[in-house]
C-alpha cells in the first residue's frame, strides 16, 4: 500500500494565465508568491504553493501528494507499473518546477495526472492574503473519476485512503483525520471538479457571499451547510469553468468512524436548504 | 423610576386575521393557542401568548411590558401622570383581553401605545411549533420614534432602561442583560417597526432564509450578522407591511457595557455586507 501523508498541490493549464492571476488574488484572496518560467504559483496557507497556473489546455490537471521518502517512491513506481499504469519520473527540471526534491506521475484508473512527490518545499514566510477571505488552509478537491466504484476501490487498495461517507455512489475520502481530501464525482472526463480552502469562521463564507454577489462572481452553490462534513460552504465558478470552494468547520474522523450512506438528495448536500446543481452527481434530472 | 421585568407582547390590528394567523402558524413557526371575540393568540415561547393579532386597524399597534406588582403600577401610573402623558387604567374586560389581572395604557411621546401590565398569565403547557423554525423565544422590538434623542431621554429617565449602543441617532435598549429589547428607528409616525424571535443555531436562520425563498417570502435584510448585538439575523416582511425578524446569537451585557457608537452606514447593521430593503434601516 503507497502511504500518502500530504495534500500539497493542484497544477492548472489556464487559458489565460493573467487572468487566473488576477481572480486567484483579488477573488479568491491567495497569495502570489512567484512567478517564473510561465508558472504563477499561489497559496492561502503556509506552505510553498497550493496551486500552480501555467499558460495551456485548461483541462490539464494535475493533483499532487506527498510520500515521505525516496525508498517509497521507488515502491510505488513499482507497484503502479506492476498495475498497469502509465507511470514517468520527472526530472530533476521538473521536480524544481514542483516544488520538490523528486516525484512520479501516473494516471489513475480515471486518467487523473497525479504527482507524488518527496520532500515538497517548506517555506520561510507566512501567508500574506491579498483580501481578507480568512482563508486558513488549502484543504481538499473533488475529482472526477468514470466509476466511482472502481475509483473508491482503487485509492483504498493501492493507496492509504479510506472512505469517510458516500452520497449515492460517490466517496468523500480521506487519509488522514480530516474528513475528506477527495470527493468523487462520476465523470465523463478526469480532472480536478473543485478546489476547496478552509476559512477561519462562518462569517468568512457569509462575508464572501455578499461579496461575491456584489461582484458578479457567479455562484455554484450555497451558502450552505453540508450535511455530511458539517462544514459551512459557498462554491463559486473562476475562470477556465474552474469551481472553487470556501468551508469552514470540516469534521474531523479518526479509525472509529463509521462511514454512513446518503441518498442524491438536495438534503444530502446542504442541510440549510439550498440547491447545487445536481447533474454533477449522474442523479436522473427527475430526481430534484 | 418605573421598573420593567419583562417584554410581553405585541397587540396588532389586522384587516384579515385568518390571514395573520395562517402567516404566523406556517410560515413563523408560531403556535395558536387561543382564538376568542375577534383576535388569535400566538406564542413561539411557553408563556401565555406573545402576539395578539385582532380585527381592527392596521395601525392600532400596542407593546405590552411587565411590571412587578399592583404597587408598582399605582407608582408608574402617577410617574406617567406627572410626566403629562395621561396614562388610562384598563377595565377587568380590557384586561382579560390581556390575559393578565391589570394594566395601565399609555402614549409615548411618539404616540406608540405601551402597556404595562401586571401578573400576565403563564401557561402550563410549552411551547409546540407549528414548524421547525428552532425558534427559542419572543425577544425584542424595534419602535418607531419620530425623535430618536427625545424618545431615549423619556425611557431611559422614567423607565429602568439603559443604551447598550447607537446607530446613529437609533438606541438599541434594553431593561435586562439582553442587549437590546427595544430599539428606537428614526421615521415620521409611530408603530411598532420589526418583532423578534430568537432561534436556536445560525442553522435556523440559514434554514429560513431558503424556506422562505421557496415561498417567496420577501426577504428585506440579510441573512447578515448585526455589527452591535452580533447576533445573525433575517429580517422578513409579513401580512399588514409587518416587519419580523429572527435572529440568533445576541450578546448579553451588564452594567459594565460601555454604549458604542456606531455610524449610521450598511456595515453597522450588517457585517457580512447584506443590505436592508427596510426604511427605516436605509442609509442613503
Amino acid at each position: 500500500m503507497i502511504n500518502v501523508t500530504g495534500f500539497r498541490y493542484c497544477r492548472l493549464g489556464t487559458a489565460d494565465l493573467e487572468e487566473a492571476v488576477t481572480f486567484s488574488t483579488e477573488i479568491i484572496g491567495l497569495e502570489l508568491v512567484r512567478r517564473e518560467n510561465g508558472f504563477a504559483y499561489l497559496r492561502g496557507d503556509d506552505r510553498d504553493h497550493n496551486i500552480v497556473y501555467f499558460q495551456g489546455d485548461p483541462t490539464d490537471h494535475t493533483l499532487g501528494l506527498e510520500l515521505d521518502t525516496f525508498d517509497e517512491l521507488d515502491a510505488a513506481e513499482s507497484s503502479l507499473k506492476e498495475l498497469g499504469l502509465t507511470v514517468h519520473r520527472g526530472s530533476d527540471e521538473d521536480a524544481a518546477a514542483r516544488r520538490c526534491m523528486g516525484y512520479i506521475n501516473f494516471k489513475d484508473i480515471s486518467g487523473n495526472s497525479i504527482d507524488l512527490t518527496v520532500r515538497p518545499f517548506a517555506a520561510g514566510r507566512r501567508y500574506f492574503p491579498s483580501r481578507d477571505a480568512g482563508i486558513t488552509e488549502f484543504s481538499h478537491i473533488g475529482l472526477r473519476v468514470t466509476d466511482p466504484r472502481e475509483a473508491e476501490k482503487f485509492w483504498s487498495q493501492v493507496f492509504n485512503f479510506r472512505t469517510s461517507d458516500w452520497i449515492g455512489w460517490s466517496a468523500l475520502m480521506t487519509f488522514d483525520e480530516v474528513h475528506h481530501r477527495y470527493a468523487l464525482f462520476p465523470s465523463d472526463r478526469p480532472g480536478i471538479q473543485h478546489i476547496n480552502f478552509q476559512v477561519a469562521e462562518t462569517d468568512d463564507v457569509m462575508k464572501s457571499n455578499y461579496f461575491m454577489q456584489d461582484r458578479q462572481v457567479r455562484i455554484q452553490a450555497g451558502p450552505g451547510r453540508h450535511a455530511l462534513s458539517g462544514a459551512r460552504f459557498l462554491y463559486y465558478y473562476g475562470p477556465d469553468d474552474m469551481i472553487y470552494e470556501y468551508s469552514c468547520g470540516v469534521r474531523m474522523v479518526d479509525d472509529t468512524w463509521k462511514p454512513r450512506q446518503f441518498p442524491i438528495e438536495d438534503a444530502s448536500f446542504c442541510a440549510w436548504g439550498s440547491r447545487p446543481d445536481l447533474s454533477i452527481l449522474g442523479a436522473d434530472e427527475a430526481a430534484d | 423610576m418605573i421598573e420593567i421585568v419583562d417584554i410581553r407582547y405585541c397587540r396588532l390590528g389586522t384587516a384579515d386575521l385568518d390571514g395573520a394567523v395562517r402567516f404566523a402558524t406556517e410560515t413563523m413557526g408560531l403556535e395558536l393557542v387561543g382564538r376568542e371575540n375577534g383576535a388569535a393568540y400566538v406564542r413561539g415561547d411557553d408563556r401565555d401568548h406573545n402576539i395578539c393579532y385582532f380585527e381592527g386597524d392596521v395601525a392600532d399597534q400596542t407593546l405590552g411590558f411587565e411590571l412587578r406588582s399592583f404597587d408598582a403600577l399605582d407608582a408608574a401610573e402617577t410617574i406617567l401622570q406627572t410626566a403629562g402623558l395621561q396614562p388610562r387604567r384598563g377595565s377587568d374586560e380590557d384586561a382579560a383581553t390581556r390575559r393578565c389581572m391589570g394594566f395601565i395604557n399609555f402614549h409615548d411621546p411618539t404616540g406608540n401605545s405601551i402597556d404595562l401590565v401586571v401578573r400576565p398569565f403563564h401557561s402550563g403547557d410549552r411551547y409546540f411549533p407549528a414548524r421547525d423554525a428552532g425558534i427559542t423565544g419572543f425577544s425584542h422590538v424595534g419602535l418607531k420614534t419620530t425623535d430618536a434623542a427625545r424618545d431615549e431621554a423619556f425611557w431611559t429617565r422614567h423607565f429602568n432602561i439603559r443604551v447598550n449602543d447607537r446607530i446613529g441617532p437609533a438606541p438599541l435598549m434594553s431593561f435586562d442583560q439582553v442587549h437590546h429589547r427595544i430599539a428606537l428607528f428614526p421615521t415620521d409616525h409611530a408603530g411598532v417597526q420589526h418583532i423578534n424571535f430568537q432561534t436556536a443555531t445560525i442553522d435556523d436562520i440559514m434554514r429560513s432564509y431558503y424556506f422562505f425563498r421557496d415561498r417567496q417570502i420577501r426577504i428585506t435584510f440579510g441573512p447578515g450578522r448585526h455589527a452591535t448585538s452580533g447576533a445573525m439575523f433575517l429580517y422578513y416582511d409579513g401580512p399588514d407591511g409587518m416587519t419580523y425578524e429572527y435572529s440568533s446569537g445576541v450578546r448579553m451585557v451588564d452594567e459594565r457595557w460601555r454604549p458604542r457608537q456606531f455610524p449610521f452606514t450598511a456595515e453597522s447593521f450588517c457585517v457580512w455586507g447584506s443590505k436592508p430593503d427596510i426604511g427605516e434601516f436605509k442609509t442613503d
